[in-house]
């Protein structure tokens, strides 16, 4: 070996080692540990015993209320990014096109309630949603409902909250994903004999497919694995797996059947970045 | 009525303090190849957009075989439309390219296949219908912009500075190429150029706009050697004008007081009196040693390119270029003080 490519050995090893060990050390180990306590034994008077069962693993497996809470999970993984897409879309499209000077200051709007902390926004929507709030008032005052609507404590008001919450990732990653884009082709497809609605389908959505499941991607496991929303906005009344990791950690003190219900999340990430690794290499074969 | 007609066509945007496009008038008959010629900002692409259907005219009215279609919308006008960008597809290869067009039509898959092939052929890419977009030169990347336009057999071909975006060696190939295809296809076309070589060479009428308004619409011929006013003069080709005073006018030829040369001779259409300019192409005038005391100025510059000997004449304040076949003459050094002269055929008292 040269000296040459030693010393660039050397210094490809010098710069990642930092990072390397900050990964290891803040993730890798506390992950193995969990791991670790996961094949533990726990019961509900916090008390681990220190052997090595999948009894945490089989309790989950053979109760069809985990299995049900799992289904939900994914449902609303997928039911949010679903909306978050159909809801974001549209301004991530106005925002590629617009020639206004103030784009910038629309873009910067759109992502602007990343500036505040979900846990703030969260309880904005538990004010807007409750039965005295604005929604409701608005409703019954133009006399479309003669009861407040349920809209918190209930699957519904954790889909609005999270929707909106996960918006500005999403437009984001639409902006991102909109590289390949220009106005150009469109007028191009509608030279070809293409109505708005084919020159949609066939081009503009096409072209913004690696931005749509780069968003996808990344809503639906912050949403699957988002915690303070599900929870104050579902008032407890509605479980989620992170919900429920919580409470067995917090409540029950079940340490180990807690840090099983996470790495069956995790496998739930797995699945869902394989299916996304799958579907970016078929577009990007076009 | 002109097979593609446009009268009296104005864009004006809003919040814009001139119109972009003013009245604008022309007729193209079917088979044309007409070239809108004009610097950055003329109005020409806006022009184009407007027959294409991509911008909405202000006013005035658009026929197409007798049919308006001023407000006909773009997809269904069947134009075919080549832009300077090109405007591929990137996600669709060279074939489904080519084919978007018949998709739309629903045109059945047999002849679809069978003329997207042909449209290949035309532009010689029949071997590369497999490939995607990114794997194509720029040259190849336009070859199948043109295919793309030209399958759908559109009644008008419109060019949007096509060659733009190519190197020189290829413009000149590619402009040749459109060229016979139009010819071969017989189509009406429509080419937006700020060259104005591109245009004399390809055109057979060139429209020269500036601001927005049409300065002059004529054959390249026309165009070169009886431009209508300065504009058109000094943007086609190169071009040396004089201030003049008309002093006598007879059998179209004018007799004039030209500044720093005295008393010289002009071709003269109009008849016109008092202060006119006066065109002269530098390849036709002609400079010869003088003494200093006979002399109209000094030679200033001194560029050799060849084929020819461009001079650069200081005559005032003014300097006069003079491109002279080289070898036919003796050669002027810098400093030399000369004599300028033409043939009175060879210039052209504009208004």
């Amino acid at each position: 070996m040269s000296a040459k490519t030693r010393s660039a050995r050397l210094t490809v090893l010098g710069l990642t080692v930092p990072g390397l060990l900050g990964l290891a050390v803040s993730f890798v180990l506390p992950l193995a540990w969990l791991l670790r306590m996961s094949f533990n034994r726990g019961d509900s008077t916090g008390y681990i015993e220190e052997t090595f069962t999948l009894d945490s693993y089989a309790q989950f497996v053979g109760d069809s209320y985990y299995w049900d809470m799992a289904w939900e999970t994914t449902l609303l993984g997928l039911g949010v990014t679903v909306l978050t897409i159909v809801v974001s879309y549209p301004i991530a499209l106005f925002l590629v096109r617009t020639e206004s000077r103030f784009k910038g200051i629309l873009v910067a709007l759109a992502v602007a309630p990343l500036l505040t902390s979900s846990v703030v926004r969260t309880y904005g929507w538990l004010v807007l949603l409750g039965n005295q709030g604005v929604v409701n008032q608005a409703l019954m005052g133009a006399g479309l409902v003669d009861q407040p609507l349920a809209l918190i404590n209930n699957r519904i008001g954790v889909y609005i909250a999270l929707v909106e919450i996960m918006m500005p990732y999403m437009i984001l990653c639409l902006l991102a994903g909109f590289g390949r884009f220009n106005q150009e082709l469109e007028h191009a497809a509608q030279s070809l004999g293409a109505n708005r609605w084919r020159t949609f389908w066939r081009i503009v959505w096409p072209l913004s497919m690696p931005g749509v499941l780069t968003g996808a991607l990344l809503v639906f496991v912050l949403t699957i694995s988002s915690f303070v929303t599900p929870r104050l906005v579902g008032g407890g009344k509605v479980f989620y797996l992170a919900t429920e990791i919580y409470d067995q950690a917090t409540a029950t003190l079940n340490w180990p059947f807690a840090a099983a219900i996470a790495f069956i999340l995790l496998a739930l990430f797995a699945v869902v970045i394989v299916i996304y690794q799958r579907a970016l290499r078929r577009i990007e074969a076009q | 009525m002109s097979f593609l007609q446009l009268d009296d066509i104005v864009k004006k945007y809003p919040g814009a303090e001139r119109p972009s496009v003013a009245d604008f008038t022309l007729g193209i008959d079917q088979g044309e190849f007409v070239s809108l010629l004009g610097p950055s900002g003329c109005g020409k692409t806006t022009t184009l957009r407007m027959i294409a259907g991509l911008v909405e005219a202000t006013s005035g009215r658009i026929h197409l075989d007798g049919k308006e279609l001023t407000r006909t919308p773009v997809h269904q006008r069947g134009m075919g439309l080549v832009f300077q960008n090109y405007a591929l597809f990137p996600h669709l290869n060279v074939a489904r390219n080519v084919a978007f067009g018949l998709e739309m039509r629903r045109t059945s898959k047999a002849e679809a296949k069978r003329r997207v092939e042909e449209a290949l052929d035309l532009v010689r890419l029949g071997h590369l219908s497999g490939r995607r977009i990114k794997q194509l030169s720029g040259g190849q990347q336009q070859r199948v912009a043109l295919a793309r336009a030209l399958v759908i057999e559109p009644a008008v071909l419109l060019l949007d500075e096509p060659l733009s975006n190519l190197d020189a060696k290829l413009r000149d190939t590619m402009r040749e190429e459109i060229r016979s295809i139009q010819r071969k296809l017989g189509i009406t076309t429509v080419f937006v150029t700020h060259d104005q070589d591109e245009a004399l060479a390809v055109s057979d009428r060139i429209v020269v706009m500036s601001e927005g308004v049409i300065e002059q619409v004529g054959t390249p011929e026309q165009i070169y050697e009886h431009p209508a006013n300065r504009f058109v003069a000094n943007f086609i080709g190169r071009a040396n004008l004089f201030d003049a005073q008309i002093t006598h006018t007879a059998g179209g030829v004018a007799e004039l007081d030209v500044a720093g040369l005295g008393q010289m001779r002009a071709v003269d259409d109009q008849g016109a009196k008092g202060p006119a300019t006066v065109l002269v192409r530098p390849h036709r005038m002609q400079v010869s040693k003088a003494a200093a005391d006979d002399a109209h100025g000094t030679v200033e510059t001194v560029v050799y390119v060849g084929d020819s000997i461009e001079y650069g004449v200081r005559v005032g304040d003014n300097t006069v270029s003079v491109q002279s076949v080289a070898g036919a003459a003796e050669r002027l050094e810098r400093g030399t003080t000369v004599r300028l002269s033409w043939q009175t055929e060879d210039a052209l008292v504009l208004t």
